[in-house]
């Protein structure tokens, strides 16, 4: 196996069917089922490393519970294509089936939560409420003492965020797409009306430009979605949020769900290695794209996770990181073609939570660019709704 | 095997798997149980190959065991007291035969985890399974443990290493009449002491803290602690004691870590009973010989001290070989060969020093540049000590410099750093071409050559990650796993570095981000750094 999964700038082409900025999941996954459709000629620039941006950031959670309709019907399928995807794109991914567990620690919380499980259970999902007693069933570790009442749903998972991204990269390149790393969209060339080109950068060449002739542009860039739009003068509502998250010693398997906390937005869950990977909110992080760690973030989640499960305080922090959400005013993702500009499509606005989105929105993406399918989820997820005033909402939304 | 030089002084008797093991006390528990002869103190967490100690200063992953219900504690870092309970961890029978060990064998040149099963859905499901009931070591703790509050400080100049260069940077700037502090992970001068070199005195102005350790530096916009909230960027700097940790304000930071020398690029280097150069100096110093017939592997002054003092010591050198010149070590499960120039020299212990490599990660965080210079890492600094920050100056063996020049580099570093209104940032970075090399070294040995010890990646799965098109340094990090284990990359990142460009990988120009806490940090320790009434 010596053949590259990814290509150097050197061998950009010089005219492309479609190209799709961003080398998350979203666009590996999109790119690869555009290809798989026949899309034609399909390139992905990545201005980093694959891994680089949230795709490589996050807690690998993936999860049904959630609500909203749409989100539950289109998580039941994400849940499904991640289960197969080790032996469907051979690659590891390590799916693990430890379930998601709400915590609600206020009755107004516990009212939420009993709301979403009603829809969720109206729509085949198997999830239940459960007492502090059988709380500390699925989780004997727990600190209860103040719960009101918990979710649980034991089809929801974990999974390893990495092997998704390569696999997604390793089906598009052997389908011939062409995957660029360390490049960057210096500018997108329109007639005024349309979008004609993009003029790219490459890292280890900065001084030359070089022009790329296509008639549609993926905007699948995450938290630097904005950022790119705003090179074809498009303004878009959602705005980068730093979101930490940190890693324990590994320790011999113990917890089996992700635990969740809507009210703090801390959740935590154990990897595949054993080591409890989880996060929290922290509202005071600076504005705009930043991934710097901060001590402060280390205070919140150590208190709040140790308070969950004491028997976690002499459990050490390895490491940390930090990552971009890419949040909308509504909650919800901003998809599809936009009015202003034809051959401009946004694939973005999701909220922290489109890795586990990527699975299925990616196909669907590709059906609806290529054959118009999906049309009323593109609709209801444009951005136009932002001018008309027909905004959506979630409130199961985590860190 | 390792012997005691001297009968011991206080004896305290250790229940060690329930036997009883004496040793002296207040000597680091890893100490006891190596001069004890037990070599193998745990098993590694993917192939279960045998695990001893390797520099007994907190930097490997050798000595990790659970003592008194707590798991993964150094137990280099952590002193004999009568009665204490040490447990060995991640073993399917003793230390020294664990049935997990077949996965070594099983698995000769290591494994691609990422393509191993995927082939059909029911095997895979079931590899998922027992895949997670080996991973981890250690288990949950025995008991909860308190959020421990943290001590605040703030000074105009925080020193990072008590060796020659930070006690000259320190009495440097104590002298312009800053408030200076100067941290040191064990005591001070200990290195050079190890080295029987003599070592500067600490000017009296200068706030001593000896067994310290610096745990990171985050710059924070908006976040204060505990009514302390700031407009400006704040730079935190977390020291941890052994009574918790402490949330430091400084003005300035220099940074005197020194280098490390580097691990070996060897078949078997994993083996219990190699140690490093100052792992078999620091042994020495509590009267412990680390065996009775040495091998001596590398080129570093430290192993030519090291060498100078086993000897003297009663020690027999069977060789001082060059690193190239040894193509395997073996031994199970402690080493008892090299083979060196082809032929096969019997031994009972390995003490190494290759080309030593900076300790970089606080100087990193604190904003200093580090470069990759194809054997190791040396942090970016001027003849000054000026970094590309500001306030972050680097001096002495980080920067690549010794002797009277790195003096005067110190001297100058501390008075700078006592200006008030700080330095100009000076040296940048350079960045490279990220090219790929020609492939130089063959993976098929018979032994595995381990790249990083705590996620046991080897040579051939560095191999794997380049020919999958992950070459360049933080992309094989990913694929592999190599640096995220216990030491975050103290061991094995420079060593990962070359071997990927010996492999036909591309050239690194600077380490993988050195993520926080550069030690790690129990959670009850963190859970203090926010008031009780403070919101989220």
């Amino acid at each position: 196996m010596s053949r590259r999964l990814t290509h150097d700038a050197r061998d950009l082409p010089t005219e492309a069917d479609v190209v799709v900025v961003g080398g998350g999941i979203m666009g590996l996954a999109t790119a690869f089922h555009l290809a798989r459709l026949g899309a034609g000629r399909v390139i992905v620039l990545e201005k980093s490393y694959l891994c680089s941006g949230a795709s490589g950031r996050n807690g690998g959670g993936v999860r049904a519970q959630w609500s909203s309709e749409i989100n539950i019907g289109l998580m039941k399928e994400s849940l499904a294509i991640c289960a197969d995807f080790a032996t469907e794109m051979r690659i590891n991914v390590w799916f693990r089936r430890g379930g998601y567990l709400f915590l609600a620690r206020s009755e107004e919380r516990a009212k939420q939560l009993a709301a979403s499980v009603a829809l969720q259970r109206d729509h085949g999902l198997p999830t239940r409420l459960l007492d502090a007693r059988e709380a500390r069933e699925v989780v004997p570790e727990l600190d209860v003492s103040d719960l009101v009442v918990a979710s649980y749903n034991p089809d929801d998972a974990v999974v390893f965020p990495w092997p998704f991204v390569w696999g997604y990269a390793n089906a598009a390149a052997e389908r011939g797409v062409g995957i660029f790393p360390f490049v960057e969209v210096d500018a997108i060339e329109t007639d005024g009306k349309r979008v004609t080109g993009v003029v790219t950068r490459a890292r280890n060449d900065p001084k030359r430009t070089h022009r790329v002739k296509t008639p549609l542009v993926v905007n699948a860039c995450g938290a630097w979605s904005p950022e790119l739009a705003a090179k074809v003068g498009i303004s878009l509502p959602n705005h980068p949020h730093r979101h930490e998250i940190c890693s324990t010693e590994p320790l011999k398997p113990f917890l089996g769900p992700l635990v969740a906390e809507l009210a703090t937005g801390l959740y935590f869950s154990q990897s595949m290695r054993g080591e409890i990977v989880g996060g929290i909110s922290n509202e005071k992080v600076p504005e705009g794209l930043d991934q710097e760690s901060s001590l402060r973030f280390l205070g919140l989640y150590a208190r709040a996770l140790t308070r969950t499960m004491p028997i976690l305080g002499g459990v050490r922090v390895l490491r940390q990181w930090a990552g971009c959400y890419d949040l909308t005013p509504d909650g919800n993702p901003i998809v599809g073609r936009v009015d202003a500009l034809e051959g401009f499509v946004l694939l973005c606005g999701f909220m922290g939570h489109g890795f586990m989105m990527a699975p299925v929105m990616s196909r669907m993406t590709a059906e609806h660019l290529l054959h118009g399918a999906h049309d009323a989820l593109f609709q209801r997820w444009n951005l136009r709704r932002y001018e008309t005033g027909e905004l959506l909402s979630e409130s199961m939304i985590l860190g | 095997m390792p012997r005691r030089l001297r009968p011991i002084r206080d004896p305290v008797t250790l229940i060690v798997d329930g036997d009883p093991v004496v040793a002296e006390r207040g000597e680091p528990i890893a100490v006891s149980l190596v001069a004890a002869g037990r070599l193998v103190l745990g098993r590694s967490v993917k192939y279960h190959r045998p695990r001893g100690p390797v520099c007994f200063g907190g930097r490997c992953d050798g000595c990790l065991m659970r003592v008194d219900g707590t798991p993964n504690v150094m137990t280099c870092h952590v002193t004999a007291e009568d009665g204490a309970r040490v447990e060995t961890q991640n073993v399917l029978g003793t230390a020294e035969h664990d049935l997990l060990s077949l996965t070594d064998w099983f698995f000769p040149e290591g494994m691609d985890h990422h393509h191993m099963f995927t082939r059909f859905s029911p095997l895979n499901r079931v590899m998922r399974k027992v895949a997670r009931r080996i991973a981890g070591v250690g288990t949950l703790p025995d008991a909860p443990r308190e959020a421990v509050t943290p001590r605040e400080e703030d000074v105009d100049v925080l020193v990072v290493g008590g060796g020659a260069s930070g006690v000259h940077a320190a009495n440097a700037a104590a002298k312009r009449g800053a408030k200076v502090m100067l941290v040191e992970e064990r005591t001070l001068g200990g290195e050079a002491a190890l080295r029987g070199e003599s070592s500067p005195r600490l000017g009296p102005p200068v706030l001593l803290r000896e067994r310290t350790t610096a745990l990171g530096v985050w710059r924070e916009v908006g976040a204060g602690f505990r009514g302390r909230e700031q407009s400006e960027p704040v730079r935190w700097v977390l020291l941890g004691d052994d009574d918790g940790v402490i949330r430091l304000r400084a003005r300035a930071i220099v940074i005197a870590t020194g280098a490390e020398e580097g691990a070996l690029a060897i078949p078997g280097n994993d083996r219990p009973g190699i140690v490093s150069s100052l792992g078999a100096l620091r042994l020495l110093s509590h009267g412990v010989l680390v065996g009775e017939r040495v091998a001596f592997v590398g080129a570093h002054d430290t192993l030519d001290i090291a060498r100078a003092q086993l000897v003297a010591a009663g020690a027999t050198s069977v060789g001082h070989f060059a690193s190239a010149e040894v193509d395997a070590i073996g031994g199970r499960p402690s080493v008892s060969w090299v083979r060196a120039r082809g032929a096969k020299v019997s031994c009972d212990a390995v003490v190494t020093g290759d080309a030593p490599s900076a300790v970089y990660a606080i100087a990193s965080q604190a904003g200093a540049g580090v470069r990759f210079d194809g054997r190791g890492f040396v942090v970016s600094a001027d003849d000054e000590g000026r970094t590309s920050d500001a306030t972050t100056f680097a001096v002495g063996r980080c920067t690549g410099r010794a002797g009277e020049i790195a003096r005067a580099q110190a001297e100058r570093a501390g008075e700078l750093a006592a200006r008030p209104d700080g330095a100009v940032a000076s040296p940048e970075v350079a960045r490279v071409a990220h090219e790929r090399a020609p492939r130089t070294r063959d993976v098929s040995t018979a032994d595995k050559l381990l790249a990083c010890r705590c996620e046991d990646v080897t040579a051939k799965e560095l191999a794997e990650a380049v020919s999958r098109g992950h070459g360049d340094l933080e992309g094989a990090k990913r694929y592999t796993g190599f640096g995220t284990g216990w030491c975050q990359g103290k061991q094995c990142v420079a060593l990962c570095a070359r071997l990927l460009e010996e492999l036909g990988g591309e050239r690194a120009d600077e380490p993988i981000t050195p993520r926080p806490p550069i030690h790690p940090i129990p959670l009850a320790e963190l859970a203090g750094l926010v008031d009780d009434e403070e919101p989220r």
